[in-house]
């Protein structure tokens, strides 16, 4: 997803002269920097930094792309996320890069396992999770009048998530924004084995909106939860506080690590692989459900 | 200009004493550069203004007021209202940006000088030169020459616990500054015609850099029993020392 976020950028640029992206030396950003070299601005390895100078540009009537790899901005510079962009509810719009393992084999910074908790907890902070490049689209083309965070990965999984339905009467399946894509094998083979199961992909992380996508989740359907991110303050806790029981919580361990070799063993390793999202489902089919 | 800063002292004294708070003495510290920077070459209404030091903020009302750009209300200082809060919020319409910790507002400032054409002030303190992300600011400002960035140093010597060298000194912070790319002056923070002359070049003589003027002062200055004591801090005025000090200022 991120050379087709690299386009959308420089689309917005052209369109738009009050674009500015801001970045920690990092993104290759090719189109971008050759036509609007003056609005390409790099810090150098000083996230703190990136933030508060995109938060004094946005400011001044600019709006601003401040792009990352999520381990390091979001971490590095959270006192200035917080306090510079979101207290004075900037219209910096922050990307965050690496879900999906696309840096599986690069250790711990380069993970960032609970950054939708983090960014929740900011002040006017908006968060989404794309699952697909016309999603991310639409969420640039709609972006927030104020601070907003966009997680973006590898785009795993394919585009047949779409055609699957979003309800079910036995489970539904409400995974975190790309996660559809990689439930998306699971979900179709269990339909037709004959199990009603449906998919919902969230992609803004807030109550209201996951109210309003599972508005027609049966009653009686075993709800699976699925995100590459924490149990706490991740899409689990968002689908409990809006007053749905998790049958199945798939999610990542505070400690995440680079345990193997590939990204496909690391899914695995994880239970994010088609076959162990399948035995999941199945499993929480007779089971009660839990808040 | 001697009456502007009596008045502002006194309006200090006043302010603290009605709210019950401290940081008294780093008001006292910086309100003469203050004075003579708001009174000839700074006009918030026109450039931008951050405050890199947020506390002591009973100097910016003060002086503010003495500018003429609002009303005096000190019984109103350290109240709900959200033109007179203890540290000035970011409803005031008078300062851009103001740091809710401390080493953040001068990245904002680099971000507010390439996004506005004109002058942008900030005001920082020494310690405020320990925190690592200030000098990844100091480092970005001097190598794209932000050159309508004007930074002024309130260099008190102190801090919470104590005295700056003793804890970690940030010395020698002009050259330092220079260094990393300013156009670093110093200046006696209390001697009325060097700070005005100091302002003058670094307001009205053009520079590739970015301007810093390290102002040296007392913390607590006017007040000697507050002069270079770190207990008065945080401390508030009693009855007796309000006096005391209005009486010493006068």
């Amino acid at each position: 997803m991120r050379r087709e976020l690299y386009e959308m950028l420089a689309a917005l640029a052209e369109k738009d002269p009050s674009v500015i992206l801001v970045v920690a030396d990092l993104g290759t950003f090719g189109t971008f920097r050759s036509r609007f070299p003056a609005r390409f601005i790099n810090v150098g390895v000083a996230e703190p930094n990136s933030a508060g100078i995109a938060a004094g540009l946005a400011s001044q009537g600019k709006r601003v792309f401040l792009y990352g790899v999520a381990g390091f901005t979001l971490y590095r510079a959270f006192e200035q996320i917080k306090f510079s962009i979101g207290y004075w509810n900037q219209r910096v719009c922050i990307i965050g890069t690496g879900f999906g393992w696309r840096y599986y084999q690069m250790g711990r910074g380069h993970h960032a396992a609970d950054d939708v908790a983090v960014m929740r907890l900011v002040p006017n902070m908006r968060v989404f999770a794309p699952v697909d490049t016309d999603s991310l689209s639409g969420i640039l083309s709609r972006e927030p009048s104020g601070p907003c965070y966009i997680r973006i990965g590898e785009g795993l999984g394919d585009e047949s998530f779409r055609c699957l339905p979003t309800s079910g009467s036995d489970a539904v399946v409400v995974a975190l924004g790309e996660m559809a894509r990689q439930c998306s094998a699971a979900v179709g083979a269990l339909r037709n084995e004959g199990v009603d199961v449906g998919l919902v992909a969230i992609e803004e992380l807030r109550v209201e909106h996951v109210r309003e996508k599972l508005a027609s989740a049966a009653q009686t359907c075993r709800i699976i939860v699925v995100e590459d991110h924490v149990a706490i303050g991740g899409l689990g806790s968002i689908v409990r506080d809006a007053g749905f029981p998790i049958a199945k919580h798939v999610h990542l361990p505070t400690d995440v690590d680079t345990v193997t070799h590939s990204r496909a063993a690391l899914l695995q390793h994880y239970g994010f692989d088609t076959r162990t999202i399948q035995n999941d489902i199945l499993s929480c089919l007779n089971s009660k459900p839990s808040m | 200009m001697n009456n502007f800063i009596r008045e502002a002292r006194q309006a200090i004294l006043t302010m603290s004493y009605h709210a019950r708070v401290g940081h008294v003495p780093s008001a006292l510290s910086m309100v003469d550069y203050l004075s003579i920077l708001f009174r000839y070459f700074v006009d918030p209404r026109r450039d931008k203004v951050i405050l890199g030091k947020p506390y002591g903020a009973q100097a910016y009302y003060a002086v503010f007021a003495q500018c003429g750009w609002i009303q005096p209300q000190w019984s109103s200082y350290g109240s709900e209202d959200p033109s007179w809060r203890y540290c000035m919020g970011r409803e005031h319409p008078l300062v851009t940006f103001i740091d809710d910790t401390l080493g953040n507002a001068l990245s904002v400032a680099c971000g507010i000088a390439m996004g506005f054409p004109g002058r942008v002030y900030v005001n920082a303190s020494d310690a405020y030169f320990q925190a690592g992300s200030v000098w990844e600011s100091i480092m970005f400002a001097g190598a794209h020459r932000l050159n309508n960035m004007v930074m002024t140093v309130d260099n008190n010597h102190m801090q919470v616990l104590g005295f700056t060298p003793d804890i970690l000194d940030v010395e020698p912070l002009k050259e330092r500054l220079s260094l990393f790319g300013w156009r670093a002056l110093s200046a006696d923070g209390h001697d009325l015609t060097d700070i005005h002359s100091t302002c003058e070049i670094a307001f009205a003589s053009p520079s590739p850099f970015p301007t810093a003027i390290v102002f040296n002062t007392v913390k607590g200055h006017g007040v000697s029993f507050m002069e270079n004591q770190s207990e008065w801090h945080y401390r508030e005025l009693s009855l007796p020392e309000f006096n005391a000090a209005m009486e010493e200022v006068s």
